[in-house]
């Protein structure tokens, strides 16, 4: 038997929203690690401007006569505005991301600047499989369109034009040209391409598994690890390939510096879409700790006001921001010892710094 | 004129630096002078969503300036969860959906105000007569406001209309609901109903077919219910018009207004790649051509206030233009409106093509 909750559900999403925002913000401030309007604001205005220019050079020649459609205000549903305005951010983020991670693993500028390349296609292409898929669609079942073995097909350039055209969605295809043209950049910077099959395939599938996981029915004993996997994985995949590809590959190397800034935008993330995520359904950690923690209690009310009322009451929130905390403390302390320059090292704290502002936004 | 990249973010930054200007102290917008005065909460909520899709030109836009404006949006909600026409009228579901749609561009900081405005919205939608929104429904109360005690009298601002349908699905898809929802099957359904033998979609509310076909487009498209063949279909009708509007001894443009050759050139690029590029190009040069040296682009009488009790504002063939009252075509005199939809169309085809 469940009781009427006397507090409307919109408050309570309004508490949850003003709560985590509030945490994370003032936390951030204490510690000197929420970067300034201005400052923010010019960086970002940069990063706009590198996005626009890597739109040109690295995707329109992948995406040939669908760069066009990109830019449609008739694709990706309801997340039609989040990817227009986003896509040069998603372009930039990778490229810097992988630039600077690639600097770390001693990579030199030019091949760090090939890493760079290849993670702003990448993390372009792994944006555009996660919004198709997130849209929940029937038609956009991951294995649907894009089946484990063609992701082979892509890899291996077989018979890759006439699958691509064969799309019945222009998402699908778009999606596709993308993982196509990053596979092609991804074989043709390294002339070991057996080192990529060995130690980047598996990566991937696992990253194809986790996105496959994410929705539909999932059960609370995977969601931790999908989650993870999914948001994490990415910014692994994207360390990984710093390092099979570069002239002395060092596969044992730890891959520590990827793990903790993949873990920060995870956990932002659920934190910031906290109340998106609980609209949607969609997989999310403290909505997944708090479904968990319910289970062993008996329901009192309604589960939508349960769960809210144990993200608000309950200490998964703050123990989810006291996480996110260390963890940028951590990496800004792996990047600080690196062997990068110091203006180099500043750069890359001054990035990460802005991304998480950014994220909030 | 400069058809160029630069050329067009020269005209983007303009309009943007008139539209900031035009803001009044608490960060908003009017236009559209009427018998109930110029429209505050509608018109805003219509110029963040426009400029909200030009936000990656940050270098001419102060997002913050942009969150400002929406937050006093924010506080225009009405305790029923809708927004009206300005702050003196009753509050109808087209002013809901577009600041839902101002909202749904930014930051959500307030997640009530979403989940009352959609309830207000779903309100209006009419299910026995096929899924469309109506303007206003009965708790509403338009009829006292316009001082009748006849709630027939004002019937036909109670009934379905296409773009009030369009724009009230977009916003309930930009708010989180998927495309399979009820309320957006049902809407859906309503609107490929609605469209007419030449392809295109016309409303109650707007004198020409481009604002209602361009929302309706979209809407459709966004949600997969519009294929390409139909939409071969819609730009067929388009270019015909576009045709038709070139005097035919000069080839010169006799029309369409900056207002109307926004919208086409908007539905043109919903699919940039099946585009008819010289059209586009065409609708291009002629809206960089009319901009004037202020950043804005010259106004038309656009909105269409039909007698309230008119169900079928397409059979009546006489308006006046820009009087008070009703059955008037009204010209958005401050012409921050057509400048809102003109750079919605610039920011498009620059995106697409330069």
């Amino acid at each position: 038997m469940t009781h009427q909750y006397a507090w409307p559900l919109g408050l309570l999403l309004d508490e949850v929203w003003l709560k985590s925002r509030r945490n994370l913000i003032q936390s951030l401030e204490n510690e000197s690690l929420w970067i300034g309007v201005d400052e923010y604001r010019d960086f970002m205005i940069c990063q706009g401007r590198l996005g626009t220019t890597l739109r040109k050079d690295i995707l329109d020649p992948v995406l040939g006569d669908d760069s066009a459609i990109l830019h449609s205000r008739a694709i990706f549903g309801k997340y039609n505005r989040r990817f227009r305005y986003r896509l040069p951010y998603t372009l930039a983020f990778g490229h810097e991301l992988g630039y600077y991670l690639a600097s770390v693993y001693g990579l030199n500028h030019d091949e760090s600047l090939n890493i760079a390349r290849l993670s702003s296609l990448f993390n372009t292409g792994i944006s555009i499989v996660d919004l198709i898929v997130d849209c929940g669609l029937e038609q956009n079942k991951l294995s649907d369109w894009l089946p484990r073995d063609t992701m082979v097909k892509l890899a291996t350039n077989e018979c890759v034009e006439d699958y691509i055209n064969q799309a019945c969605e222009v998402e699908h295809r778009i999606a596709l040209r993308v993982v196509s043209g990053f596979f092609q950049m991804l074989f043709s910077s390294t002339e070991d391409s057996d080192r990529i099959t060995k130690y980047l395939m598996p990566a991937l599938t696992r990253l194809y598994i986790a996105e496959e996981n994410s929705v539909g029915n999932r059960t609370d004993c995977n969601g931790y690890t999908t989650s993870s996997s999914k948001s994490v994985g990415p910014f692994l995949f994207i360390e990984k390939m710093a390092l099979v590809t570069r002239s002395k590959p060092t596969h044992k190397a730890p891959l520590t510096l990827g793990h903790k800034i993949g873990k920060t935008f995870w956990l932002l993330d659920d934190t910031v879409d906290l109340i998106d995520d609980y609209r949607n359904n969609s997989l999310n950690i403290i909505l997944e700790k708090s479904k968990k923690k319910l289970e062993k209690n008996s329901f009192k009310y309604e589960i939508s006001y349960q769960l809210l009322t144990e993200i608000l009451e309950g200490k998964i929130l703050d123990r989810t921001v006291k996480e996110i905390l260390e963890t940028i403390k951590t990496c800004l302390n792996l990047i600080q010892i690196s062997a990068l320059g110091k203006d180099k090292r500043d750069d890359f704290a001054k990035f990460y710094l802005v991304y998480i502002r950014d994220w909030m936004s | 004129m400069n058809c160029t990249r630069g050329g067009i973010l020269a005209s983007i930054s303009s309009g943007i630096e008139f539209l900031f200007k035009c803001r009044n102290s608490n960060g908003l917008w009017c236009d559209f002078n009427t018998l109930a005065g110029k429209s505050v909460d509608w018109v805003s909520s219509y110029v963040i969503s426009s400029l909200a899709d030009l936000a990656i030109y940050d270098e001419f836009l102060d997002r913050t300036l942009l969150y400002e404006s929406t937050k006093e949006i924010l506080y225009l909600q009405r305790p029923n969860g809708g927004w009206g026409y300005n702050g003196s009228v009753p509050t109808d579901s087209d002013s809901t959906a577009w600041a839902l749609l101002a909202l749904s561009c930014m930051p959500q900081w307030k997640p009530s105000a979403i989940e009352k405005g959609l309830s207000y919205l779903s309100r209006h939608q009419d299910i026995t007569t096929g899924g469309g929104f109506s303007t206003y429904d009965e708790y509403d109360r338009i009829d006292e406001y316009i001082n009748v005690e006849d709630k027939s009298l004002v019937k036909g601002w109670m009934s379905s209309h296409v773009s009030v349908t369009a724009l009230a699905l977009e916003a309930f898809l930009f708010c989180g609901q998927t495309n399979r929802s009820p309320i957006l099957e049902h809407g859906l359904e309503y609107l490929l109903k609605a469209q007419e033998r030449d392809f295109s979609w016309k409303c109650h509310w707007w004198s020409t077919e481009s604002y209602p076909t361009y929302q309706t487009a979209k809407i459709l498209a966004l949600c997969k219910r519009l294929d390409i063949q139909q939409y071969m279909a819609i730009q067929g009708f388009l270019l015909l018009k576009l045709k038709n509007e070139r005097a035919p001894s000069t080839n010169d443009w006799e029309g369409p207004q900056a207002f109307d050759a926004a919208n086409d050139l908007l539905t043109i690029l919903l699919f940039p790649e099946r585009s008819a590029g010289l059209q586009a190009n065409d609708l291009l040069k002629l809206l960089l051509q009319a901009q004037l040296s202020d950043g804005s682009w010259p106004a038309s009488p656009i909105l269409r206030i039909p007698p309230p009790m008119t169900e079928n504002a397409m059979n009546i063939q006489e308006w006046g233009i820009d009087l008070m009252g009703t059955q008037v075509i009204v010209t958005d005199q401050e012409r921050v409106f057509t400048t809102a939809t003109v750079l919605s169309a610039l920011s498009t085809y620059c995106d697409a093509f330069k």
